[in-house]
């Protein structure tokens, strides 16, 4: 009965249904558009890998945006990236400098978002995507980035202080 | 979000009263943060409209790569091989220098450990040390020759002594030995021939600190059958009892010696006291008290060693006269 009720995947569709999700979740932690391409590929072909093994305990789209993440962190770690892109940390600090807001206030807003979120440090832009940007619930969220719900909702909380932080008076 | 509009709402009420300058600047930041969660709340719609303009998008070609890609199973992140071999060079470059820094590490642990035990070791340890040297040789006489508890007290006070007294305070006028070990060699071997390792011991630890009768003695009370104090004007006084001896060679061993590298001829200085050991292997040992102490053996040729007395010789002298 059970297996009757879970439903077929076609990977091309689940491509064409959430490649968007993927690739732009992927430029946010990547903050490169080649490199997010690639991470998109390597995440569809995991996807295509496990299908089989996806047991439906969370939606599908929240599952692929798991692959995604965990990807992306992966990619971070390695040590080939860790000497091209060491600046995560430094761009988050420097987008505070006077000079980094007027160059920012030339663009426009949803850019300066774009920017800030991508900008944010992991452990926050991490909830901020999930939440906010894929919608999903406290407790999805939590599974995805293996946390406590509690420790989800108070880093969401802290997350939204930093946006507001660096957002504020540039809205 | 709704909760906190209504918050917002609710306060925005409350606010209708006086419109003093602390409520609008709470309105002021509290419409501040409603803009936020506005904005927060369409932060998909801003991220998305961002990604639109900037051609973000999955096009048909990715779509189709990403397909063959499946088909063949190569990823692209896995299959870029100068990504992965400066990968695995890394990886290994961090494996060669991860135990190289360790054992770094802990040599310089173990060298610091190293230093602070043997400063701790050898600064306190030689001031015991030389502690150490005086009550071992005390106490080695002592085994030897079974002095009085006032004899140990009077040894270290000799020892304390041989630091400050120079050699022109003791009358000898003479320059002590610089290579006592020549001299020492000989009475240690003699001492050997007698089987007396108690006191090539003591030769061992007063080395520097000087000598005292036992040392130089190359018998022991129990080897002594007979002693003569023979003095000035050839009289002569013969004790056999072996308490007497041992007496005897115990005031010998208050006084500290030095020996004497000069050996020139003293026949022609005033002789005091002649002491003429007999040992039961019908061996003589003569000891010449003047101002200096010499010794001798029975072919009076052989062994002739001089020693200069640390302290005071006229109480010595005075105390062999008073021997009875």
């Amino acid at each position: 009965m059970y297996e009757e009720k879970q439903p077929v995947y076609h990977i091309e569709t689940l491509i064409r249904q959430y490649g968007n999700d993927v690739l732009r979740t992927a430029f946010m932690y990547v903050k490169d558009s080649h490199l997010a391409e690639d991470i998109f590929q390597d995440v569809f072909i995991k996807v295509n890998k496990n299908l089989s093994t996806f047991q439906g305990n969370s939606s599908i789209k929240t599952w692929i945006i798991r692959i995604t993440i965990n990807t992306c962190k992966d990619y971070l770690k390695s040590a080939w990236n860790q000497k091209v892109v060491p600046m995560t940390e430094y761009e988050e600090n420097t987008i505070h400098t006077d000079d980094d807001y007027k160059a920012v206030e030339q663009q426009d807003q949803n850019q300066l978002i774009r920017e800030t979120v991508m900008n944010l440090p992991d452990k926050y832009k991490d909830i901020i995507v999930c939440v906010y940007y894929q919608d999903m619930t406290i407790s999805d969220a939590a599974s995805i980035l293996k946390i406590a719900e509690g420790t989800a909702k108070s880093r969401l909380s802290r997350a939204k202080e930093k946006l507001k932080t660096c957002l504020e008076g540039r809205l | 979000m709704d909760f906190q509009k209504n918050k917002f709402s609710n306060q925005q009420k409350n606010g209708n009263g006086s419109m003093d300058r602390d409520k609008i600047k709470t309105e002021n930041r509290l419409e501040k943060e409603i803009n936020f969660e506005d904005e927060i709340i369409h932060l998909k719609n801003h991220l998305n409209a961002s990604f639109d303009k900037d051609n973000i998008v999955v096009s048909e070609e990715l779509i189709q790569k990403t397909l063959q890609a499946i088909q063949s199973g190569k990823a692209p992140l896995t299959a870029d091989e100068d990504n992965q071999e400066e990968y695995v060079v890394t990886e290994h470059k961090k494996k060669n220098r991860f135990p190289v820094f360790r054992l770094a590490g802990i040599a310089a642990v173990l060298l610091i450990l190293l230093i602070g035990i043997n400063i701790l070791k050898y600064l306190p340890a030689n001031k015991k040390s030389a502690e150490y040297d005086v009550n071992s040789a005390t106490e080695n006489t002592s085994e030897s020759a079974a002095p009085e508890s006032g004899t140990l007290e009077k040894s270290i006070e000799a020892k304390k002594e041989t630091e400050t007294y120079s050699i022109a305070d003791t009358g000898a006028g003479q320059e002590v030995a610089k290579d006592k070990n020549a001299d020492k060699s000989d009475l240690k071997a003699s001492a050997r021939n007698d089987g007396s390792e108690p006191q090539e011991a003591n030769m061992d630890t007063l080395e520097v600190e000087g000598m005292i009768f036992s040392d130089i003695l190359p018998f022991t009370a129990e080897q002594v059958n007979s002693f003569s104090i023979i003095n000035s004007k050839k009289e002569s006084i013969n004790f056999k009892e072996p308490e007497k001896i041992k007496e005897f060679l115990l005031m010998l061993d208050e006084y500290y010696l030095l020996p004497v590298e000069n050996e020139e001829d003293t026949s022609e200085n005033p002789l005091d006291y002649q002491i003429v050991f007999t040992t039961r292997d019908n061996l003589s040992y003569t000891i010449l008290v003047e101002n200096e102490i010499l010794l001798k053996t029975d072919d009076n040729n052989r062994d002739i060693i001089r020693y200069t007395i640390i302290g005071d010789v006229e109480q010595l002298k005075s105390k062999i006269s008073e021997y009875r």
